[in-house]
């Protein structure tokens, strides 16, 4: 070989791979865990199947914990918008994302069959009514009101039309609703989703609880009153939200985020139960609760997780209120004597949650996608000690979609 | 395993080169071995039950190889060795043409005879036929008898070209086998290869196969206008040759690596002018593979007769379609690309003089050929075929397909580009100036880096060759 240039671009390239390769193995019990992980779920089918699931929960630790990940990502979605690209397509189909005009991301869903879902939804209303537990469905919104030029060339999205046949089932069967979309007109844009993330942001979540406050406040003993000065915003932070995370900061530029703290007195009692799952002991079945995070104080240090706002970094600012999801949050109020209610809901939900527990004495919520007991039992167990005056379902319309992961789940109502 | 996975690139081969070169470098013998036992596992990584079925194939092979130079005379070897093709052959039936054959029987007679359902190992196509190049070698030359069942491990299952070819023929390698040699210079030009063969699959293969599998995929009834299948066809046509090119040069490259001089699979195809030299330089080691071991043994060209001529070419191309699936679309694919050799070869005379014309045309038959080959069926390879020539539609594209065409128009035309000899093209008229040399590490490695994060984005698409 005469020519230098395959030398040096082959030499460079081993040196590159070499440093990933000493980096990655400094994370190999991260690895070698996940294997294991993949390996003993898959083992439930058999050996041949837990060695396949293992092999693929090594390939996927190997891609998640690869080392300058995020900077290869960014490169990616620089590249992309550098040949204009309007659509980022995702191994997971419901992770593919679509770029709008202005760079705002979303996520798009296909026609779904929502009856199932609206049944099992349905039928868990009807044992609430059984109980004499007053209980209302929240409808939160997708991210793209319904204007479907938004979206690249030809593409079509189908999350309000499923949203809107889920509300005419639920209305049908007597199912107290309330549709959040309505109040998007009220909204300006840029204070009801972030451009990267599918959330909802805080100000969205506020006046959804400012609509539906007086509606609480006839089934409560408290009064929540919202005085428009009840919350302010703090500095903002840069943000890269969970759109924006999988197609790199250079695709369509960064997001900002501004937390909503109150601006009266508070102080909770907070814990968060990552998993609950039902196991037995002998003949005995029993819930496996036992491990919780605490959290007490005033809301910025019992609800807000403090680690999400730190200046530097893209961290998921979104989870800055209650840090992430868990199976089961129990916030106590001490400054209010009154109100008990319940919230199923997902991520979505959570700056809905923080806001509301500052208003009623007890909140507890349950996101279905990670516990794994009967609900059922334990809001009869509830509703024994002490009575809950409401609960309320809020659900967004990615839930309709089976292939997002476990959504089938928040339906299960088991 | 796939080539083109972070697991490969960032676990497995600096593993293997690190243990290779460091703990082993000074005995060929554990080389060897280490190579064999790595290999095994490369395959196990997809197929975890299969690699038994290799593990058995190597065994069988290595020990029918030892019987024929055993045998106490010629005709017990060519016994030997007819029992040898005939059970590689058998198992290769079992695992692929099973099903396809008793569908065909339940189709016809209207029976019901149950199929066996087994899944296709991978690369099964390619692994029996180099263990059988191995048997019949060893029966033309006995000299070529491997005592070493790990070298036939190495041979059959060396992970550089185990599971899409190129296909090595025992005597291409038997030598190395047993002393090869590994210096910087070949080193690079290795890793090079192999990295050139990355981009191709990961960088135009993967993004012009969108549109490719956009067309082919169209729901029956929804018709586009008659010049998007045309589009949908060329980009199949880039998509197989980056794909299938880039393994070959990513297993080039990789054999290098290791000392192995691998024989060249693909010179360019695209710029034949005629059907025949297009055979000399698409998949040349599967060409090379059906020459040595089936058209020569039944004749070749130098034969008495016209009539046998043909009936020796016929029954080479039929074998060339069933070898890449049990499919009447590629038994047709192989038969329609068989009937145009014949012609080039019974008509020599009638060769069209001028070199753009014959260039055009033969583009086209190879065209038409990979829509057959494309297609998941007979019918709907005529319906493709009919809607590139239906003009009654509406010309203008319906808004996704417009976003479809645009947005990988760009690869469509590096894919064009690049299918011809461009790069040498360049290289013979700048190849001196230092100036070349930087731009050429530069977008190397701005190549690198957008296949990595493409990779990290996890945007790939399996093998086509993997199913053959």
């Amino acid at each position: 070989m005469k020519q230098p240039k395959f030398m040096i671009a082959s030499i460079t390239t081993i040196l590159i791979m070499s440093l990933f390769f000493i980096i990655l193995g400094l994370s190999s019990s991260l690895v070698f865990q996940e294997t294991i992980d993949g390996y003993r779920e898959g083992y439930k089918n058999g050996v041949v199947q837990g060695i396949k699931q293992g092999i693929t929960a090594f390939d996927h630790a190997i891609n998640i914990n690869m080392p300058l990940r995020t900077y290869f990502i960014d490169a990616y979605g620089g590249f992309q918008r550098v040949l204009g690209a309007k659509v980022i397509e995702d191994v997971d189909p419901s992770n593919t994302v679509y770029k709008m005009p202005e760079g705002i991301l979303t996520f798009g869903y296909q026609e779904m069959a929502i009856a199932g879902y609206a049944n099992d939804l349905i039928d868990f209303v009807g044992f609430l009514k059984t109980e004499k537990i007053p209980v209302v469905y929240l409808q939160a919104p997708f991210k793209l009101s319904g204007d479907q030029s938004l979206l690249p060339n030809g593409l079509e999205e189908f999350s309000n039309k499923n949203t809107d046949q889920m509300i005419k089932r639920l209305e049908e069967a007597g199912v107290d609703t309330v549709d959040l979309r309505e109040l998007r007109d009220n909204i300006p844009d840029e204070a009801a989703f972030y451009r990267t993330d599918h959330h909802w942001r805080p100000e969205y979540a506020l006046e959804s609880l400012r609509l539906i406050s007086p509606q609480l406040a006839s089934q409560t003993a408290q009064k929540i009153l919202m005085e428009s000065d009840a919350f302010e915003a703090q500095p903002t932070l840069d943000f890269l939200g969970s759109q924006g995370h999988r197609v790199g900061r250079y695709y369509t530029g960064l997001d900002s985020f501004q937390l909503l703290v109150p601006t009266f007195e508070t102080d909770f009692l907070v814990r968060k139960y990552p998993h609950v799952k039902e196991t037995t002991s002998g003949d005995e079945i029993h819930t496996d609760a036992s491990s919780y995070i605490q959290t007490d104080g005033d809301f910025e240090s019992a609800i807000v997780e403090g680690s999400k706002l730190k200046p530097q970094g893209l961290s998921d600012r979104f989870s800055a209120y209650f840090g992430g999801n868990f199976a089961l949050t129990e916030i106590t109020n001490r400054k209010v004597d009154e109100g008990n209610i319940v919230v199923f809901s997902d991520s979505f939900g959570r700056p809905f949650n923080g806001f509301l527990s500052c208003y009623i004495n007890q909140l507890t919520v349950i996101d279905q996608r990670y516990y794994e007991d009967s609900v059922r039992e334990h809001i009869l167990k509830m509703n024994q000690s002490r009575k809950i005056d409401y609960v309320i379902i809020l659900y967004n319309p990615s839930l309709f979609d089976p292939l997002s992961s476990n959504s089938y789940k928040m339906f299960e109502f088991k | 395993m796939l080539f083109s996975s972070l697991t490969f690139l960032i676990v497995f081969l600096p593993s293997v080169l690190l243990i290779y070169y460091g703990l082993l470098r000074k005995s060929l013998v554990l080389q060897n071995g280490f190579l064999a036992v790595v290999s095994l596992l490369f395959y196990a990584w997809g197929e975890p039950v299969y690699v038994l079925l290799m593990l058995g194939s190597i065994f069988l092979n290595w020990l029918l190889g030892i019987a024929i130079v055993k045998a106490p005379s010629k005709s017990y070897k060519k016994l030997i060795l007819v029992g040898a093709v005939t059970i590689n052959m058998f198992i290769l039936f079992v695992f692929k043409y099973a099903d396809f054959l008793l569908g065909n029987v339940n189709g016809i007679f209207h029976m019901n005879l149950p199929l066996s359902q087994i899944a296709l190992p991978i690369g099964i196509s390619f692994f029996t036929f180099q263990a059988m190049s191995y048997v019949i070698d060893v029966y033309r030359d006995e000299n070529y008898v491997q005592y070493s069942i790990v070298k036939i491990a190495l041979y059959i299952s060396l992970f550089a070209q185990l599971i899409a070819g190129p296909i090595v023929r025992y005597h291409d390698i038997a030598l190395q086998i047993n002393t090869r040699s590994v210096n910087l210079a070949s080193f690079s030009e290795g890793m090079h290869r192999f990295l050139l063969g990355l981009f191709k699959k990961v960088l135009i293969a993967n993004n012009v196969a969108l549109v490719a599998d956009y067309v082919f995929n169209q729901p029956d009834g929804l018709q586009l206008p008659f010049y998007v299948y045309w589009i949908g066809a060329v980009a199949y046509m880039l998509q197989i040759y980056f794909d299938f090119s880039g393994y070959s040069d990513m297993a080039i490259g990789l054999g290098k690596l290791f000392g192995f001089d691998f024989l060249e699979n693909f010179n360019y195809p695209y710029i034949s002018k005629s059907v025949s030299e297009f055979w000399n330089r698409w998949h040349m080691s599967l060409g090379a593979w059906f020459r040595d071991y089936l058209y020569f043994p039944l004749g070749g060209s130098r034969v008495k007769t016209k009539r046998r001529l043909v009936f020796n070419l016929a029954f080479v191309w039929l074998f060339t379609g069933i070898w890449h699936g049990a499919n009447w679309t590629f038994i047709i694919w192989g038969i329609y690309h068989g009937f145009f050799v014949t012609l080039e070869k019974l008509f020599p005379r009638y060769k069209i003089k001028n070199a753009a014309t014959s260039h055009m045309i033969t583009l086209v038959i190879i065209l038409f050929g990979w829509i057959i080959f494309r297609a998941p069926s007979v019918e709907i390879a005529w319906q493709f075929i009919m809607h590139m020539f239906t003009f009654a539609s509406s010309w203008a594209m319906d808004g996704h397909t417009a976003y479809m065409m645009k947005s990988n128009a760009l690869f469509l035309m590096v894919g064009m580009l690049f299918s011809m000899p461009l790069k040498l093209w360049i290289e013979k008229r700048v190849s001196l100036q230092s100036v070349y040399q930087w731009v050429y590490i530069i977008l190397f490695l701005l190549m690198l880096l957008l296949t990595m994060s493409s990779l990290v984005k996890s945007n790939y698409n399996p093998f086509i060759y993997f199913n053959f």
